[in-house]
């Protein structure tokens, strides 16, 4: 009961300040215009707005930030439906079904489809978070550094098998790098200079924004204009409508969709994108007409678009309890806490006892804000997407660098944002993927300083790690991710099945 | 399809080979930090060791890159590894030409312009070569904003290091001037040559002048914070402020 009070209380104050409203809808609509925009993604976004938001209180500069989230995971979806080709990854299953409808003249439906279908889903991420994050906080304070330790490495292992898309094992690679960019600089509990090469710029570590900037950004930019990726006209649509009787005779999808977002918004760095194509698969599957999704077949739209809005909610989950990233763009969201004094992890209960809350309030905002622009602005949206990106690239490019710049006030960052954007690009074209590295460089610190901890606290036996609950079942869990991607396991699976169906075969005779 | 993975798996093994070079460099260096010794006045066992975590990721890092190297051999046999791909197009292609030319000019404006000239002036500089090397779509654009550019930048940074003592900042801040209102009229003659006209030139020029126009004071003044360099432009703006402040 209390919590509700809380809730309207903050929308409320927050509401009160014209300020903050027009930062609302300045921040959505911006960050729709990130997501429409191919070449920018919602992680890019959050990491260039967090620099505007240094100077203000930490909750107006949420605002700003969930603004742009929820508008960017949601704006992604306007090219894919009217171009097809998604303004972000999150939304590359959207044009399945999207682009389709836009061929017979739907597109405005298509729109306002996605619109209601993604304000749904982040109300329903919000919903779970704030159900789900107590119970979660009053876990993790049961966790000492054996399951710290574990947590970093299950992060890391489990974000790089599913974002993998070649080998199971580019994945870890990806991660391991990120934690040997993490091992950079002096060591937090003796203070011993690592890999520095005497350079003192080095002892302070290095920084999560450079990387995640010349990471997200770099190759993005190289990519477009390297491949002269020239966008097609958009495709007319009529007016938009919020198309509840469609949302209402798709609930069954909405509400399988919204938990499956959800969840795989609470798995370490892996985001909206998988989200939206696993629900995407899951409503073909099980759809009673299949052959209609690629068609255009509303349910399809539907499912991705809720689902990848619904990760948002999931992703702040084991953020805001644990202090562990669920997607890239909550990789920002983490650095940008901390610069506001908030360090998310299971002590937060106690230091802000209505933080949940209010964040959740200020995600339902957001949606709002979101739902709102989508409805009533989304034509002035589709104009931009006749920018050549030619030009608006640059531009991006400038605001790289003078985000990496703007944070810590450090040029030295820019000199190590241009490396790390060329073998981030690289690695990309050999189909490492790159939320892992960035998770890498998050958890390394939190991995290194707590392995050492229990190591110290059990005088270095590894016992503990076997005697403890939780502990067991992380190296179980991370086990068992690691053997069954494993060739040799699944040669021995495959064995297995083809001396089943032998024997299944010999038993019918 | 199936020559893509091909592709992917000659590339897996050489970069294996130079990830597990990178390993065993990391073990090798994690090996001469302190592990049972003291540092610092600390008494040191294995188990606290700052070294204990950079050798625990580098034998990980040894044991994958390894098995992408076995995985590629196995892939294409010993003599199919090491054997190069057959090349229908030269390596310095349209494409690749394109790649090197945005990597020559993040690179030039990070490392020569940022440090040494006018935040305002060197952004414009950077944003007018960029735009009009891809936004005016002809290849010899693309060789001549780039070059020219790359030239510039290396001119700056032999200047570094001599800014505010034997050159003064509104010197190097000139002389980027200077530079940029040339290549600006190399461009607008190869416009007016090819007949391209000059509408698309105009739109370059303006977003150049304009983007930074607006961002400077955005940053500076309205979130405090210190461009890289700030020199006769910046100085400029702030004169603009405070007569907008003395007359409002």
């Amino acid at each position: 009961m209390n919590d509700f009070v809380v809730f309207f209380s903050t929308i409320v104050h927050l509401l009160s300040d014209p300020f903050n409203i027009l930062l609302l809808f300045g921040a959505s609509f911006l960050g729709i215009i990130f997501g429409a925009l191919p070449g920018l993604t919602a992680t890019l976004g959050v990491a260039l707005l967090t620099t505007l938001t240094y100077g203000m209180d930490l909750n107006t500069a949420l605002i700003a930030l969930f603004g742009m989230y929820v508008g960017a995971i949601y704006g992604g979806s306007y090219p894919a439906i009217l171009i097809n080709i998604p303004g972000t990854a999150a939304a590359a299953a959207t044009a399945m079904d999207g682009y389709p409808l836009a061929e017979k003249g739907e597109g405005g439906r298509a729109l306002g489809l996605t619109t209601t279908a993604s304000f749904i889903g982040t109300t329903c991420g919000m919903i779970v978070l704030v159900l789900a994050a107590p119970l979660i906080t009053e876990m993790a304070l049961q966790f000492t550094s054996y399951e710290f330790f574990l947590l970093a490495i299950f992060g890391i292992v489990i974000s790089g098998t599913l974002t993998s898309k070649d080998l199971v094992y580019k994945g870890w690679i990806a991660g391991l790098i990120g934690l040997v960019l993490a091992c950079i600089g002096r060591d937090r509990l003796q203070f011993f200079p690592r890999f520095t090469f005497d350079m003192p710029e080095l002892d302070g570590g290095i920084e999560v924004v450079p990387v995640l900037i010349g990471a997200f950004g770099i190759p993005q930019i190289i990519k477009v204009l390297r491949d002269k990726l020239a966008l097609t006209q958009p495709k007319k649509f009529q007016r938009i409508l919020p198309e509840f009787r469609t949302v209402v005779r798709n609930i069954k999808h909405i509400v399988r969709s919204a938990m499956i977002g959800v969840g795989i918004g609470a798995v370490p760095g892996v985001g909206e994108d998988i989200a939206g194509w696993v629900s995407y698969g899951t409503a073909k599957n099980t759809s009673k007409n299949p052959d209609n999704f690629g068609k255009g077949e509303p349910a399809g739209i539907v499912s991705s678009e809720t689902a990848n809005n619904a990760c948002i909610g999931g992703a702040l989950i084991p953020l805001l309890t644990l202090g562990i990233p669920g997607s890239p763009p909550a990789v920002m969201l983490l650095g940008a806490l901390m610069l506001h004094g908030v360090t998310p992890g299971p002590m937060i209960g106690f230091e802000k006892p209505t933080f949940f809350v209010e964040v959740c309030a200020v995600l339902f905002l957001a949606s709002l804000a979101m739902w709102i622009n989508g409805i009533f602005l989304a034509r002035q949206v589709v104009k931009l997407l006749l920018i050549p990106t030619a030009i608006f690239l640059p531009v991006v490019g400038m605001l790289c660098v003078i985000g990496s710049y703007a944070l810590g006030l450090n040029i030295f960052n820019l000199y190590l944002m241009v490396p790390i954007g060329i073998i981030a690009y690289f690695l990309t074209e050999m189909e490492y993927p790159i939320a892992p590295l960035v998770i890498g460089v998050i958890l390394g610190p939190m991995a290194d300083e707590n392995l050492r901890r229990a190591l110290m606290v059990s005088e270095g036996s590894f016992m503990p790690f076997l005697q403890r609950p939780v502990a067991v079942i992380l190296i179980i869990a991370t086990l068992l991710l690691i053997v069954t991607r494993l060739p040799i396991y699944q040669r021995w699976k495959d064995s297995l099945l083809e001396r089943f169906k032998h024997w299944r075969h010999h038993k019918t005779l | 399809m199936d020559n893509q993975t091909s592709h992917l798996r000659r590339l897996d093994f050489r970069t294996g080979i130079i990830l597990a070079l990178l390993a065993i460099g990391l073990i090798w260096e994690a090996t001469s930090y302190p592990m049972s010794d003291s540092y610092g006045g600390v008494q040191n066992v294995w188990y606290v060791s700052p070294a204990l975590f950079p050798l625990l990721v580098g034998g990980l890092l040894l044991l994958l890159s390894l098995m992408l190297v076995a995985n590629a051999v196995a892939y294409h046999g010993w003599p199919g590894v090491l054997r190069e791909q057959q090349k229908t197009t030269s390596w310095f292609d349209e494409r690749n030409q394109r790649f090197l030319a945005i990597l020559v000019l993040i690179a030039t404006y990070v490392y020569a312009f940022i440090p040494t000239v006018d935040f305002y002036i060197g952004t414009a500089f950077f944003l007018f070569a960029f735009i009009a090397a891809f936004y005016l779509e002809r290849h010899e654009m693309l060789v001549i904003s780039t070059l020219f550019f790359f030239v510039v930048g290396v001119a700056l940074g032999i200047t570094d290091g001599q800014i505010g003592k034997s050159v003064s900042q509104f010197a190097v801040d000139g002389f980027a001037t200077l530079a940029f209102i040339i290549l600006c009229l190399l461009i607008v003659r190869l416009c007016l040559q090819r007949a391209l006209g000059i509408r698309r030139f105009r739109t370059t020029l303006l977003v150049a002048l304009l983007v930074p126009l607006v961002l400077c004071p955005v940053f500076k003044f309205g979130l405090l914070v210190p461009l890289p360099t700030e020199g006769f432009y910046i100085e400029a703006m702030e004169q603009v402020k405070y007569l907008l402040r003395a007359s409002g």
